[in-house]
């Protein structure tokens, strides 16, 4: 497929510009929502060069039945269930006791990837996803 | 230049052993410090700040204190840190710390930390490598903890082993195989039995693995801000393959 390079750099801008907004975000932001009893898991993602590798801890989640994996060519959605509530006492400025029962993360992705082929593997409380790099044929004009 | 301002508020042990747990891979020297001030009892005895330190006080059961301590019992010292030391300022502030181990007649040190290895999740026991400057040489041996032969080291522990070389101090690094960025109980507690044998003590390491999932949850955030500091250091460097034909 030719594609106009125009179009693509401007695509690859836009998403570089939500990156950094994303990346501003995350280090400014709670990695809590409260209301929501969720926490951000910590992840990891790792470029190699025929795919994205995905990792993200879960601790508190017993078993794959209890996380949900959703793919877009652009990002990867992680909600998990954790066994038990996880409580912080006396925690903060308000000295109340929060409980999280799950983890939630949208996680964007350096590179456009293949949902369709991505595949998962939950072991020791690590998730990993591998998602095959979307490989666009660019045809170059010789002058 | 960040000195570290040293404010003695407890009794210390005269050859005193001690063991430093400062953020770094998977946070392994700060779950075994914090393990083992909390098992053995251990009482408050140092406080240490610094210029280097961003503006920080945690309070523990309403007290404000220093993120960085060390606590005694015996002859036991325990060095921990609860934030990263930031990489601009972790040579000047490791100087001051060796010094002040020296200042105060240790007779050894021994930092705890974690090797990081990509394939971590299918270990079931992490193995712990040793590296020692300024004791005997079969100490590691006695241990029965393999000598890390050739490999590269980045961020504190790196610059605590370069300090004592230089110094004369002797020092002991037992690394654990361990996650890089995630917090790592089980490689915490592999770095914790191989201490035992120099500490002469038994380290019951069962209720640390039993809150483990808990301990990874709750030092997210400090994985994180200890991420960003790794970053910077090239800690990632410490996957290289070494240069063996330097």
């Amino acid at each position: 497929m030719d594609e106009d390079p125009f179009e693509l750099i401007e695509r690859r801008m836009a998403r570089l510009e939500k990156r950094l907004m994303q990346m501003l975000r995350e280090g400014f932001g709670p990695t809590w929502d409260l209301a929501e009893k969720t926490l951000e898991p910590l992840h990891e993602v790792l470029e190699l060069e025929n795919e994205i590798v995905v990792t993200a801890d879960l601790p508190c989640v017993r078993d794959k039945n209890d996380l949900e994996v959703h793919c877009t060519e652009n990002s990867v959605e992680i909600r998990a269930k954790m066994s038990r509530p996880i409580c912080f006492r006396r925690w903060g400025t308000v000295q109340r006791e929060a409980d999280f029962e799950c983890y939630r993360k949208v996680i964007p992705l350096p590179a456009e990837v293949d949902p369709e082929r991505a595949r998962a593997d939950f072991r020791r409380g690590i998730l990993t996803v591998r998602l095959p790099r979307l490989i666009r044929r660019h045809r170059i004009r010789v002058l | 230049m960040a000195r570290l301002e040293i404010q003695e508020t407890g009794k210390l042990p005269k050859n005193a052993k001690v063991i430093v747990g400062i953020p770094d891979a998977g946070l392994v020297g700060l779950i075994s410090a914090s393990h083992l001030i909390e098992s053995l009892s251990m009482e408050e005895a140092v406080s240490f700040d610094s210029d280097a330190f961003p503006p920080i006080v945690v309070l523990h059961d309403g007290a404000p204190k220093s993120p960085m301590r060390a606590y005694s019992k015996g002859d036991l010292v325990v060095v921990i840190s609860e934030i990263a030391i930031q990489l601009s300022s972790i040579r000047d502030v490791v100087r001051d710390l060796v010094g002040w181990m020296g200042a105060m007649g240790s007779s050894l040190s021994i930092s705890l930390s974690g090797a990081p290895v990509p394939n971590r999740v299918d270990i079931d026991v992490p193995r712990v490598y040793g590296i020692s400057v300024n004791v005997k040489d079969d100490l590691l041996a006695k241990m029965g903890v393999d000598r890390l032969q050739e490999a590269m080291l980045v961020g504190p522990y790196a610059a605590i082993l370069e300090a004592c070389r230089r110094t004369g101090a002797p020092n002991l690094t037992l690394l654990a195989q361990s996650h890089l960025q995630y917090p790592d109980p089980g490689a915490a507690a592999e770095a914790l039995k191989a201490a035992s044998t120099v500490l002469g003590r038994r380290i019951d390491v069962q209720p640390l693995m039993e809150k483990a999932e808990e301990i990874r949850v709750k030092l997210r955030d400090l994985m994180r801000s200890t991420e960003k500091v790794m970053r910077d250091s090239g800690k990632e460097r410490e996957y290289e393959l070494p240069s063996m034909y330097v």
